[in-house]
């Protein structure tokens, strides 16, 4: 049976939400920047801030020089991480869903077998469509094919606010060909663009007329065979299969940028409470962790590792994060994000432990915090140097 | 007796140490001190400034230095294998420079050995117990007690073994404030961020220069320490004398120097006068020889004319380009006695500094030609070069501080490409913000905090590198006189720079690079090849070219040797004249503080009527049209109007310039006035002439180095008259001079040169001209490898040109990279054979895959596995031709401008029927406002007597070449828009002034 692949793109989807929370916020520049951060610099921005030349990166002052009715945001990550989640809620009944998108505000659903006929299939779409417009005010855009990559490009080229666009099946490569190259991913790495420039290929037909060989010699085997496959229309690798994403993400954009290890720490600490309550809560272990850092120049590092054994929550976990965090970080700029990524497992069975061994009562004490946090939440209980090092501000006494 | 640091560390311990000398002598006197130690490590780099600033302070100095060997850990003051070394006496002296000569040349340095060697009136402290051990014998050892360092126990260990001890701080900084920048600095060398500074690596916090109270308090229980310290203070007190001069000698096997100089001048006076020479010369050469004699230059004349004669094509210049010995000698190509070269600013019976004779090489000549006199004169024992001490500046302090702070390179990079021009950053933060410059930049923490740390880093020394042109060359042995170590280049220097080289008293020759010299040889070796016309370098004199003087008048004069700036250029123009003569004044005469006097001159020089400044000078500045030009003339003039000797007069000139003066400008001042008083001067003139005196400071030029350079600006001049392509082939291929290659690539199409692209067959490396074609050489390809391009070169010279792409590949072994980068810039498409250049690109992959499964499958074969890779033929598509947009991308990626169009050309064509007038039409509309497209050539940006930033800025359009005035408000509002390379559309008033139209700029546009 053929797949039917649906995308569901909400275009700056973090400007979205804000503008569903406030209404008022509609059609006027807005822009996202953390609040107090010493120097801060855009992380989103609206079209019409877009339109005036602010762009994601851009210090805030020089964003406010540039549209002068900029209203700046500083970023919720609760509110669009709980919107994302109340649309894959509202999406999920409409076909199996991907746990997380390819990026926020991105949403990708298998309707294969979903429906009987073809129409049902496309009905079923624009209802889920519809029912993102209806239930939350935002204006997504459709893709509708046979594969992840197809709908997902579909889904792109529609202006914002577009409907459905439908890539039937066969019609791939006809729909891809007038398209500008850069929209196949496999065209993206440094020596394929500087290449697809050189030999004047710059329309995805021109890739298209290409032979295998041919651009074996001019980009490598896995190359060609990703440029062949995507020009195509087919999908380097099917829905869902190798490398799903990571099941638990915590990340924290940081107030002030900083490169004092100690700081960074604490801070990775912390999304480590995050992870380790949310695989705690469901008897699971991290199988695979990765630690990723963005630097303050937008430039970013990533380390990651698969253990022997599946990581339990607490300490364990802390302190394998701490380590991949000395791994990532291999510039001396200052650290701008952080984000711990955990990949669930189940956890090693409990072995016969001493009583008074010192590993169980760490354990007893990681067991008892989660208990607290999860009744009272993360910050009700802390280690010290999270207030030394500003982790958390010490809450005003009632 | 009171207590003495005998261990302190200034600015000179590099990125350690973080006080200036000055900053020390004020500690030591507020403590009421009248001595310390200087000994910074592994150095003496600030001795002779130490000796003149305690002088100055009236503090007595000790020579002294730390040594911490090769071994010792990075960091950690104190410890292991390092001692503190202090010099009793001259003779201490001369052990301390060759103890501190042998840590930086000897592989297997040990402190031990080198000491032990000859110890002569060496002391030495330490804290290391073995080295105490092993050194007593020697010579007077003392165990260092420093407070809080293990004092205890190493006074208990000393006195169990018979060892004095003493006291010191190890000083690292005067307060305890200073330790924020020691640790700045030592962030900075270990290219990490102050977090992350191990505290080992770190001076510890009481590292401060106590009062001796303090460090009573510290030491009580070690009251022998406190007094060893005051009586070693006053052993090792350095108070012998230095400044007088030392020279090279000539190898004396040679005969006597002063016959073979006289007989060699007796040769040249043939040779540039003829056999009868006009009695002047003669007399001149007498005079000249008589002073060399009294003086024992000889020596020294004939040393540098064993260097000159390596090469016809030398500039030689500064003061020694006056002397006729020099001209007779070839160091030298200006007749002195006939453009009136005065040879007393040079040498004299009453001048006690040594002879100072400069001479410019090729640029690209001058390293081997430096190796060579070093090797010859017995580098590094009695040759080696001047040092730079490379500071940190404004720019440079931010940067490094920056990073250290952990901020990102753009936004670095931000703040410090707005800089140019701000070097003195005091109270810096309200300075920039309020800059224009600066209005985009946002100061927000930590950035108050990174100014401030970069004011206080501002001038700190921190490394050395070498001197470009100056040797230093000494009889004896180096080591005698000052520590030698080796430049990273793998060249021998001096820790000192100049000024210490000469203040101590040692000759140095400026043996300096020129990239005009070999623009001429080029050009030269060029018209050779292409017309057969040899041109003798050493005898060749154009200065009486009148092609060449028009040229000059018209002040067309870009690529030119030092008449090209564009200040130079509107002289040129406004004086109207271009001889030689003229030529002469005219480059000594564009310095920053004589800008004033420009216009006066123009206005006397066309025959405007004047009163001389005094009777008495009538004589010394009547050539100069009553105004003062070159250096000498604060000599002359303070002679003649004040009764200067030529020795005060001598001084005056220096104290201008100079960064250290002995004495203040202001008791000149009084010693002026009074003299022309006393010579019945009326106060005005005396204000004026001194007023005058003052527009030498920073830099200015003598005469006969003006001269000199105005020689090579004749013989440059005179080739881009007569034979344009190759001058401005050889200009570009020698890396031009004031402007980028885009500017010369214009100016060469302004004149009418055809500028071809690159080509396989027909490129050589440098750019090549030849008729009214200038070729672009393979060298402007950004990204070829120099191996590729050799292998090409070789290749076709070789075997003939190539005939295909696929041929050029067979011959030549290229890389895929430097393939792509031939074929990009069009540089193969002479071979294509119909084939756009992604065919051809396609061609080059296809093969390549070839090649590579071909070596795979032989692979296989040797290992007897299946051939499974054989090659198999894949045929090339076809690709169409790159649109023009493609195309003109390629050119600026692959040239880095644009050749085959300018880049206002598409806004050239939108503007028509705008009213904007073309550059070349701007002498039609003087007073007029006008709108002028404009590309970014060159900015200068001066401060006005305000100190408000203005700047004079070079644009030009399709036609012509213009200046721009940015006055301080239209600087203050369109400055920051003038930091990106990109068309502009400027709309401004014409000024006219002397014939010289420049535009008054009112507004920027961006286009």
């Amino acid at each position: 049976m053929e797949s039917t692949i649906l995308h569901v793109a909400i275009d700056s989807f973090a400007i979205q939400a804000e503008r569903l929370r406030c209404p008022k916020l509609v059609g006027r520049p807005l822009a996202l920047a953390p609040a107090d951060s010493p120097r801060p610099r855009i992380v989103a921005a609206s079209r019409e801030a877009r339109a005036a030349g602010v762009t994601p990166g851009t210090p805030l002052l020089v964003a406010r020089r540039l549209c002068r009715d900029l209203i700046a945001l500083p970023p919720d990550p609760d509110l669009y991480f709980g919107l994302s989640d109340s649309i894959r809620g509202r999406l999920s009944p409409y076909a199996p869903m991907e746990k997380a998108g390819p990026k926020a505000g991105r949403f990708v659903l298998d309707l294969t077998g979903v429906a009987r006929t073809h129409d049902a299939t496309r009905d079923r779409a624009a209802r889920a469509g519809r029912e993102v417009e209806r239930r939350f005010g935002l204006h997504p855009t459709l893709g509708l094919a046979a594969t992840r990559l197809v709908s997902g490009i579909a889904a792109s080229v529609l202006a914002p606010d577009g409907e459905l666009l439908e890539v039937p099946a066969g019609s791939e490569a006809a729909f891809l060909g007038p398209l500008a190259v850069r929209v196949l991913p496999a065209s993206r790495p440094p020596l394929a663009t500087s290449r697809l420039d050189l030999l004047n290929v710059r329309l995805v037909r021109d890739v298209q007329a290409l032979t295998v060989p041919q651009m074996d010699a001019a980009f490598g085997a896995a190359a060609a065979l990703a440029l062949w496959r995507e020009s195509r229309g087919l999908d380097g690798a099917p829905v869902r299969a190798a490398g799903a994403p990571p099941s638990a993400i915590a990340e924290e954009t940081l107030a002030a940028e900083t490169n004092d290890r100690r700081v960074l720490v604490a801070r990775l600490e912390r999304l480590a409470v995050e992870v380790g309550t949310g695989l705690r809560a469901r008897g699971a272990a991290a199988r695979r962790l990765a630690v990723a850092v963005t630097y303050a120049d937008g430039r970013g590092d990533r380390a990651q590792k698969t253990p022997a054994e599946p990581v339990r929550p607490g300490r364990a976990l802390r302190e394998a994060a701490v380590a991949l965090l000395d791994r990532a970080l291999t510039r001396r700029v200052r650290v701008r994000r952080l984000r711990l990524e955990a990949w669930e497992g189940a956890a090693a069975a409990t072995q016969q432990l001493s009583l008074l061994s010192a590993s169980t009562r760490a354990e007893a004490l990681d067991a008892a915090l989660h208990r607290v946090r999860s009744r009272f939440g993360t910050e009700v209980v802390f280690p010290a140097s999270w207030m030394a090092l500003g982790v958390v501000r010490p809450s005003p006494r009632p | 007796m009171s207590f003495v640091h005998l261990h302190v560390h200034s600015h000179y311990s590099l990125m350690r140490g973080v006080d200036s000398l000055e900053s020390l002598a004020q500690a030591a006197r507020a403590r009421g001190m009248d001595r310390f130690a200087l000994t910074d490590t592994n150095a003496l780099y600030g001795f002779v400034f130490y000796r003149q600033i305690a002088s100055e302070a009236g503090l007595v100095p000790i020579a002294g230095a730390e040594i911490v060997p090769r071994d010792a850990p990075a960091a950690a003051p104190g410890g292991q294998g390092r001692g503190v070394l202090l010099a009793r006496g001259r003779e201490g002296y001369a052990s301390l420079c060759r103890v501190i000569t042998a840590r930086h040349l000897e592989p297997d340095f040990s402190l031990e050995r080198a000491v032990g060697r000859r110890p002569d009136g060496l002391v030495m402290l330490s804290e290391d117990r073995a080295l105490l051990d092993a050194l007593r014998d020697r010579l007077p050892v003392y165990a260092e007690l420093v407070p809080g360092r293990g004092d205890r126990a190493l006074r208990d260990w000393a006195r169990a073994r018979g060892i004095e001890t003493v006291a010191t701080n190890d000083v690292h900084f005067v307060a305890p404030e200073g330790r924020r920048l020691h640790r700045v600095l030592r962030a900075i060398d270990r290219n990490t961020t102050i977090e992350r500074v191990p505290w080992g690596d770190l001076a510890e916090p009481g590292r401060t220069f106590a009062s001796a109270a303090e460090m009573e308090r510290r030491l009580a229980h070690a009251p022998e320490a406190l007094e060893n310290a005051a009586r070693l203070g006053d052993t090792c007190a350095a108070t012998w004398p230095i400044g007088a001069t030392v020279f090279p000698a000539y190898p004396l096997e040679r005969g006597d120097a002063y016959e073979i100089l006289r007989a060699r001048c007796e040769a040249g006076i043939v040779h540039r006068y003829g056999r009868r020479p006009a009695p002047e010369v003669r007399a001149r050469l007498a005079r000249e020889l008589a002073v060399i004699r009294e003086k024992g230059f000889a020596d020294y004349f004939l040393i540098v004319e064993a260097i000159t004669s390596r090469t016809p094509r030398i500039c030689g210049r500064g003061s020694g380009a006056a002397s006729i010995v020099a001209y007779l000698l070839g160091i030298t190509h200006v007749d002195p006695v006939r453009h009136n070269l005065f040879f007393e600013r040079f040498l004299s019976p009453e001048r006690r500094d040594p002879p100072d004779i400069d001479v410019d090489f090729a640029w690209d000549e001058r390293d081997r030609i430096q190796l060579d006199v070093l090797a010859e004169n017995g580098a590094p024992v009695r040759a080696a070069m001047v040092a730079n001490h490379v500071g940190f500046r404004a720019k440079g302090a931010i940067h490094e501080i920056a990073k250290v702070y952990g901020l990102p390179e753009a936004e670095i990079m931000n703040v410090t490409r707005r800089l140019q021009g701000y070097w003195g950053l005091e109270d810096p933060v309200e300075r920039l913000d309020g800059r224009p410059r600066f209005r985009d930049v946002d100061f927000e923490p930590p950035w108050p905090e990174i100014l401030a740390q970069a004011v206080a880093l501002e001038g700190h020394p921190r490394h050395l590198s070498v001197h470009s042109g100056g040797v230093v060359l000494v009889p004896d042995d180096l080591s005698n006189h000052v520590p030698v170590e080796m430049a990273p280049k793998g060249v021998p220097i001096v820790q000192w720079e100049k000024d210490q080289v000469e203040d101590y008293g040692l000759v140095k020759m400026d043996l300096l690079g020129n990239r005009s010299l070999a623009v001429i040889r080029d050009a030269v070796s060029a018209v050779a090849r292409n017309t057969g016309r040899a041109i003798d370098e050493r005898t060749w004199n154009p200065i009486d070219d009148p092609a060449t003087r028009a040229l000059m008048a018209r002040g067309e004069t870009i690529g030119v040797f030092y008449v090209e700036s564009p200040s130079m250029r509107q002289l040129q123009r406004k004086a109207g004249v271009g001889d030689f003569d003229h030529l002469v004044i005219h480059s000594s005469m564009i310095r920053p503080a004589a800008n004033r006097f420009i216009r006066e001159y123009v206005r006397r020089l066309k025959g405007g009527a004047y009163d001389p400044l005094h009777p008495a000078l009538s004589h010394t500045l009547d050539e100069t049209y009553g105004i003062m030009v070159y250096q000498e003339d604060v000599t002359k003039v303070s002679m003649e109007l004040a009764g200067f000797s030529v020795a005060q007069g001598e001084a005056l000139r220096k104290v201008l310039t100079k960064k250290r003066p002995a004495k203040p400008l202001s008791a000149y001042r009084d010693e002026f006035f009074e003299g022309a008083r006393g010579r019945g001067a009326k106060p005005d003139v005396i204000e004026a002439v001194w007023d005058m005196i003052l527009s030498f400071a920073g830099y200015s030029f003598c005469k006969p180095h003006s001269a000199s350079y105005a020689m090579v600006s004749f013989r440059s001049g005179w080739l881009r008259a007569h034979y344009p392509a190759e001058f401005v082939a050889a200009v570009i291929s020698n890396q031009g001079g004031y402007y980028d290659t885009f500017a010369y690539v214009s100016e060469a199409k302004r004149m009418g040169l055809r500028v071809l692209p690159p080509d396989v067959n027909e490129s050589g490396r440098a750019y090549a001209g030849r008729g009214s074609e200038v070729r672009v050489g393979l060298m402007q390809l950004r990204g070829l490898r120099d191996e590729a391009l050799d292998a090409l070169l070789a290749e076709r010279a070789r075997g003939g040109a190539f005939a295909s792409f696929a041929e050029l590949r067979r011959r030549v072994r290229l890389r895929e990279s430097d393939a792509e980068i031939l074929v990009k810039a069009g540089a193969c498409d002479s071979i294509a054979g119909g084939r756009t250049r992604a065919e051809m690109l396609w061609e080059l992959y296809l093969d390549g895959r070839i090649r590579a499964r071909g070596a795979r499958a032989g692979a296989g074969a040797a290992t007897g596995t299946d051939d499974l890779f054989a090659p198999v033929a894949v045929a090339a598509p076809s690709a169409p031709a790159y649109d023009r947009g493609t195309l003109l991308r390629h050119e600026v990626e692959t040239l880095g401008f644009l050749l085959s169009a300018h880049p206002l050309e598409p806004h050239e064509r939108a503007m028509r029927g705008k009213g904007v007038i073309r550059a070349r039409d701007l002498d039609r509309h003087p007073g007029e406002r006008v709108r002028l497209l404009g590309w970014h050539v060159s900015s200068k940006l001066v401060h006005t007597k305000h100190d408000e930033p203005m700047e004079f800025t070079s644009f030009e359009d399709t036609t012509a070449i213009y200046d721009a005035t940015f006055f301080p408000r239209a600087y203050e509002r369109f400055c920051h828009l003038l930091t990106s390379t990109r068309p502009f559309l400027l709309t401004g008033r014409v000024e006219e002034d002397g014939g010289v139209c420049t535009l008054n700029v009112e507004r920027v546009e961006r286009l």
